[in-house]
């Protein structure tokens, strides 16, 4: 062997020229199958999630709305001092409990482009103050303080676990795969009512704005969340939320 | 209808929302009204002017917004006219600016109808709570109000309120004579829906018999969560490191192999010469 290579180098002199082509030759195949293996593996196209605090852009009016009036108030003059005309037929109700009306609650979440069918049930709040969830990822829990899927104004509020001890990961996760258009559903007893999806953005939890989040005023808007970003093995924690925005349609 | 005047200890009742009302151009106060003197249908007018009539008891008006000043009340019986008798009268009822404010017509401890600005707290309540306000306008003495059978608020006396921020949901509630068991109204299920002031009434005459309860709900004093706490596992994360150290080891597998491969052809090329 080593004769070999000694004749080799014999036979390579006055070609170094040559020599350099060849470990080019090589450093250029490497590279381009690396960057192609690079490629090949890359995330999907879904345009990647914006770190970004505004979490809504569907034009939330600015102007905060208005407090409930009666529609038979009169248009109150801002100078005391004149007589005001007062409505004759301001309404009185009785001043009795009103029993809890019976709509239906949203039961079912289906997002069939990627695959998630998931049942929803009604959460509240934890002890901590944050969104209680269910226990399983396999179930989404719908925050039931906020609108009801079909009210006129209001964020719907659906969040379910990324992962979980015991459990792996959960069905939820395929959010991070929807794009602009991608229809959800959800079912609520009888009634359906059908999404598109206008952004997916991922927030970091220290900037998420949770007033717009948890909207109880302003456009119907449907907001799917879960976990994203780096996770705190100390704490248990992300640090993002996934936040899917969608508009209801008609 | 005897005729009382009575004028409303107005001043006391309003002082801390006065304190508090900043802006010092006219602002509009949300006012409404509850009537709560049992037997007696009634019109009421506002510095001489009608404001309301055919107004039946335990009947609450839509919230009213009303420039902020000093108003003159005057109930009388229904149909009696502007300058017919007063039932009950107060002159100089304070109505802050930016207030919400509940005025109610009832009986005084000792059975007199009287008026009684409540000034309603507005204030933000976390999120999955509710405000619950309780106020005595019965002629009836001290008594506890009890949730779910646990007295919740202590001592209280007409005219005046107590107020506590608690979960969410319908608790039963009744009104027991203060110290003691002996239930004077109730139970009643009420829903302390999340984000509002709940307010419950205890009015009518314990003489008569006819005490009863009556609730206001304002709403809008919702907050949102602290969060969204919804991965716990770390699985997601462990996955995307697994498929970060193959798709690493990928692209150095594929570079080594395909430079080597070229190293490779080259050499048989020279071998060959």
């Amino acid at each position: 062997m080593d004769h070999d290579v000694d004749s080799r180098r014999d036979r390579a002199d006055g070609r170094g020229s040559r020599r350099s082509r060849g470990v080019a030759a090589a450093l250029a195949a490497a590279l381009l199958a690396g960057v192609g293996t690079a490629w090949l593996t890359r995330s999907s196209d879904a345009a990647p999630p914006s770190s970004t605090a505004v979490l809504d852009s569907s034009g939330r009016p600015a102007t905060p709305s208005p407090p409930p009036t009666s529609p038979t108030s009169p248009t109150a003059p801002t100078d005391p001092d004149r007589p005001t005309s007062f409505a004759t037929s301001l309404a009185a109700r009785p001043a009795t409990v009103a029993p809890a009306a019976g709509t239906a609650v949203p039961d079912r979440l289906t997002v069939p482009r990627v695959g998630i069918d998931m049942p929803v049930v009604p959460v509240g709040v934890a002890r901590d103050g944050e969104m209680a969830l269910p226990a399983t990822p396999a179930r989404v829990g719908w925050y039931r303080y906020g609108a009801r899927p079909g009210d006129a104004s209001g964020a719907t509020v659906l969040a379910a676990h990324l992962d979980m001890p015991g459990y792996g990961v959960g069905p939820i996760a395929a959010v991070e795969e929807l794009r602009t258009g991608d229809v959800i559903t959800v079912r609520s007893g009888e009634e359906t009512q059908r999404y598109r999806v206008t952004t997916v953005t991922s927030i970091r939890k220290t900037t998420l704005d949770l007033d717009s989040l948890f909207a109880r005023d302003g456009p119907a808007v449907l907001h799917v969340v879960t976990c994203g970003g780096d996770f705190d093995r100390t704490a248990r924690r992300y640090d993002e939320n996934v936040v899917v925005t969608a508009k209801p349609t008609a | 209808m005897k005729s009382l005047r009575i004028a409303a200890a107005t001043a006391l009742a309003l002082a801390p929302a006065a304190l508090v009302a900043g802006p010092a151009h006219a602002a509009d106060a949300t006012v409404s009204i509850l009537h709560a003197v049992p037997g007696a249908t009634v019109d009421v007018y506002a510095n001489g002017k009608s404001l309301l009539t055919n107004f039946k008891p335990g009947t609450l008006t839509d919230p009213l917004m009303l420039p902020e000043g000093s108003y003159d009340l005057k109930v009388t019986a229904a149909g009696a006219g502007a300058g017919g008798k007063a039932i009950i009268e107060a002159k100089g009822v304070a109505v802050p600016g930016g207030a919400n404010v509940t005025v109610v017509a009832h009986l005084s401890e000792a059975g007199k109808p009287v008026l009684t600005p409540f000034v309603n707290d507005t204030s933000k309540v976390p999120a999955g709570k509710a405000r619950l306000t309780v106020r005595h306008t019965a002629a009836a003495p001290a008594v506890d109000v009890r949730a779910n059978g646990a007295v919740a608020l202590k001592g209280l006396t007409n005219p005046n309120e107590a107020k506590a921020v608690v979960d969410a949901g319908t608790i039963k509630a009744d009104v027991v004579l203060a110290g003691t068991s002996t239930v004077a109204i109730g139970p009643a299920d009420v829903n302390l829906k999340e984000g509002t002031n709940t307010i419950v009434y205890a009015w009518g005459s314990a003489a008569d018999k006819n005490l009863a309860l009556a609730v206001q709900t304002i709403s809008g004093m919702h907050s949102a969560p602290g969060g969204v706490p919804a991965g716990a596992g770390g699985q997601v994360a462990d996955e995307k490191q697994a498929a970060d150290v193959a798709r690493y080891a990928a692209i150095g597998g594929a570079a080594a192999a395909a430079g080597g491969l070229v190293l490779l052809a080259r050499r048989r090329t020279a071998d060959a010469r």
